[in-house]
């Protein structure tokens, strides 16, 4: 974030030229400057891909304003250039259910068939298995799995009306699995994780999916404990409160400190007064 | 003409209505204020010297900001930062939402409600100030309000339903009303010349702890859920004890220090003859039947109602949208707020500029552009689709927005003289309507987006503050017609009937007619400068 940093510091005129980086587009790529404060006309530029970096100092004598107008739009445009370079993901429609995944709660029976259980906050565990689905075994589908993530993730139900959850075909946007459980080596025989559901997890219903990833982080495959539909086999979670006893008796005590200093302020002035 | 003294009397001690938001900015006219300089050395009743230049009524001539001396330094300082806690309670929560949604299981539709309590509570408490400050004096009617709205705050450590959440919002936004203690504090402890100024840099800099609580609850919240470790689900609870504790403080302060007048308070000064020079109903009815009071509650709703809304919404929305963490939503999202420091001033500066040459058609045709720009720079947020565009849009469209508040109350000192308490509480209360109004109409409806939402709340604000052109002042003009042949005394006078005028007790409003030809603009200053004085006295 160094770049949105210096630049924003920059914009906003707090610390004016700490030093400014902007990215500049050129034939060899992509090229960093930095200009720093003691240095006014010099300005340091590197070839920024790939490696070998270099630094070369170039000597640029340009006028004050020409400069400070160069250096907004450069700013300016940092954004906007930025921005741009933001990648489309992967597309959830695209991946295939390569895994096989099953949640459960220790402790509760595992019957058949749709159900939906229940399971607390801080004091249940969910054990999750993972295998490539064993129709698949041997065809060298998983040669370039790397590794699993596992994630926790809303169910339609916990989505209604809560834009902040809500599905995208698009996995950079998708905003269903946002709580993750682990993240581990892909291995051809599978892997089992004992979670315990962590207290900032919210209430509301989930499943658990896995995704697959190569080397570079971008999803192959998935599995996930419920059907496409997403209404089977669903685990409600129940949350903390978050209060305690003791906020809700500080929280009384304030108050009724404001209110005993309000009224005995009064009565004092009130028989001043007289 | 009646005695000096008697009208000073009158108008200040005594509770006159129509007089609990008046000098809201320079041009306000005191006409019992006698201009002399009184020298340095004066002493106020009990013989305390000042350390301020003061007039005849010993208020302030000067403003320094660095100084705290009593009574009128402390007073400024006191009264802006008394309304900064307000305004940063009331949007406390905002920037901790991702959280507390997670927390209380709340749904767009209930976070839009949360919203639209939080600027609700406000319009019947501004309302009801202007008269509170009349009768038991500024420092009360702040110093109660914070610490009556308190408790409200630290409820909001201990809700755990949806409907709790709406209620203690709603509870909270009572505070708001300290924006008319400030106002009439202000008045009361700085001369009318720079009463605008001193009211611009109060009502901005307050209005500021909307963008200071983005700042500091996500970063009270950090500290508390990193560093003390507790769950953050406690931990926003816990943070909500700091705008408690202000409230507190800053209650104890203002009853401790703070003094109504220059010379002391209410309580302490005598009063010499008790009579009301008006009455409430009649002041109100002045105040209702005006079409300009509408005009510019609707204006003022699409003015200060888009800039609270903002508040409301600004964190989420860019949490939700550009995927960055909280922290940096609520140092965005605070920008809207902390412009005000400068802006609302300018704006109020901007207005008194463009008065000084076009005279009140000058003073509409600034707020028309300030607020249609901060309009369009509105729908431009709402169309915008990276981060960085955005919040260099966010920023530019706060300064217009907040510009176009300060503006507005350059012009409603002058919309009436008899009724002008009532038309003061009347449009800050519509700012809180119109942003009611928004947020019902563009940010409960699941199926719009956010980015849907601010594109068409521009697209209202921009409608709305086409009814300025429906302002025409017969003595002063509108913005596309000139003025009549009638004058300012018509204006002013014919508030009054006839019985009353046999009465007299239209003096004051003739004095401020006669004061209010500045707003004729410079070219028709030098026609009627040798034009005949008003007959009445």
């Amino acid at each position: 974030m160094a770049s949105y940093g210096s630049a924003l510091l920059h914009i906003f005129g707090i610390g004016k030229e700490i030093c400014l980086i902007s990215f500049k587009r050129s034939s060899k790529g992509l090229k960093l400057e930095f200009r720093v404060p003691w240095c006014r006309h010099r300005v340091y530029s590197a070839a920024f891909l790939p490696p070998p970096f270099r630094i070369i100092p170039a000597k640029l004598p340009i006028l004050h304003a020409a400069r400070r107008a160069f250096e907004t739009a450069t700013v300016l445009l940092t954004f906007v250039n930025l921005s741009s370079y933001a990648e489309g993901g992967v597309l959830f429609s695209s991946l295939d259910e390569n895994l096989v995944v099953t949640a459960d709660i220790p402790g509760q029976n595992n019957t058949d068939g749709p159900r939906i259980r229940t399971a607390r906050v801080g004091e249940d565990h969910l054990i999750i298995k993972w295998a490539l689905n064993s129709t698949l075994s041997g065809l060298g589908i998983d040669k370039i799995y790397m590794t699993v993530n596992i994630r926790l993730c809303f169910a339609p139900i916990s989505q209604v009306e809560r834009g902040w959850r809500k599905t995208n075909d698009d996995l950079h946007k998708d905003k269903t699995c946002s709580i993750a459980i682990a993240s581990q080596k892909y291995s051809t025989d599978g892997n089992v994780t004992d979670w315990i559901i962590r207290k900032n997890v919210p209430g509301a219903t989930y499943f658990v999916r896995a995704y697959v990833t190569d080397v570079d982080g971008m999803q192959l495959a998935y599995g996930q404990t419920t059907d496409n539909l997403k209404t089977s086999n669903l685990i409600v979670i129940e949350p903390i409160t978050g209060r305690h006893v003791s906020i809700d008796i500080a929280s009384a005590i304030f108050s009724i400190a404001s209110v005993g200093a309000l009224v005995g302020f009064l009565i004092g002035e009130f028989r001043k007064m007289k | 003409m009646a005695p000096q003294g008697e009208n000073r009397t009158d108008a200040d001690l005594t509770g006159e209505p129509g007089s609990s938001l008046h000098g809201v900015t320079g041009h306000e006219v005191f006409p019992y204020i006698n201009m002399d300089t009184v020298p340095e050395e004066a002493t106020d009743l009990k013989g305390r010297k000042f350390s301020l230049p003061v007039d005849s009524e010993h208020k302030a001539k000067k403003l320094k900001i660095y100084s705290f001396a009593r009574p009128h330094m402390l007073t400024f300082h006191l009264s802006w930062i008394s309304f900064m806690t307000c305004f940063f309670s009331t949007f406390a929560a905002p920037p901790l939402l991702p959280i507390i949604r997670d927390n209380l299981g709340l749904t767009k539709t209930n976070i839009a409600h949360a919203g639209v309590a939080s600027v609700s509570g406000s319009i019947i408490s501004r309302l009801l100030m202007g008269t509170i400050c009349d009768l038991f004096g500024p420092r009360y009617g702040c110093a109660i309000l914070i610490m009556a709205t308190a408790p409200a705050v630290f409820c909001m450590s201990i809700v755990s339903t949806v409907d709790g959440f709406i209620l203690v919002r709603f509870f909270i936004s009572f505070a708001l009303a300290t924006f008319v203690s400030c106002q009439f504090w202000m008045s009361s402890m700085f001369n009318g010349q720079i009463v605008g100024l001193a009211n611009g840099l109060a009502a901005g800099w307050g209005n500021a702890g909307g963008g200071i609580t983005q700042l500091v609850m996500p970063l009270v919240y950090d500290l508390i859920a990193k560093n003390i470790g507790a769950d953050n689900f406690t931990a926003w609870r816990l943070a909500f004890f700091l705008p408690g504790c202000m409230h507190i403080v800053m209650g104890l302060i203002v009853l401790a220090i703070g003094q109504d007048l220059p010379d002391g308070n209410y309580s302490s000064l005598k009063r010499s003859g008790d009579k009301v020079a008006d009455t409430f109903f009649k002041v109100l009815q002045y105040g209702v039947t005006n079409y300009r009071t509408w005009i510019f509650t609707i204006t003022y709703g699409y003015c200060l109602g888009v800039e609270l809304t903002v508040d409301n919404i600004i964190a989420q929305y860019f949490y939700d949208r550009f995927d960055i963490n909280l922290t940096i939503a609520g140092t965005i999202g605070s920008t809207v707020g902390l412009m005000n420091i400068i802006s609302r001033p300018a704006g109020g500066l901007i207005s008194d500029m463009a008065a000084r040459r076009f005279g009140m058609r000058g003073r509409l045709w600034a707020l028309w552009t300030l607020q249609t720009i901060g309009g369009v720079l509105c729908i431009g947020l709402g169309l915008l689709g990276s981060l960085g565009p955005s919040v260099v849009v966010l920023v530019i469209f706060s300064i217009f927005m907040e510009a176009a508040c300060g503006a507005t109350f350059g012009i409603i000192p002058f919309i009436s003289r008899r009724s002008l308490g009532v038309i003061s509480g009347a449009v800050g209360a519509g700012g809180n309507v119109g942003s009611i109004l928004t947020q019902v109409l563009f940010f409960s409806n699941p199926s719009y987006s956010m980015e849907k939402g601010i594109m068409l709340m521009g697209v209202m604000a921009i409608a709305c503050t086409a009814v300025l052109f429906l302002v025409y002042f017969p003595q002063w003009g509108g913005m596309l017609c000139p003025p009549s042949k009638a004058t300012e005394e018509d204006y002013y006078g014919g508030e009054w009937n006839e019985a009353e005028r046999a009465k007299n007790l239209d003096r004051n409003s003739l004095k401020f007619a006669e004061n209010s030809r500045s707003e004729r603009g410079r070219s028709r200053q030098e026609q009627t400068s040798d034009s005949a004085p008003s007959t009445r006295v």
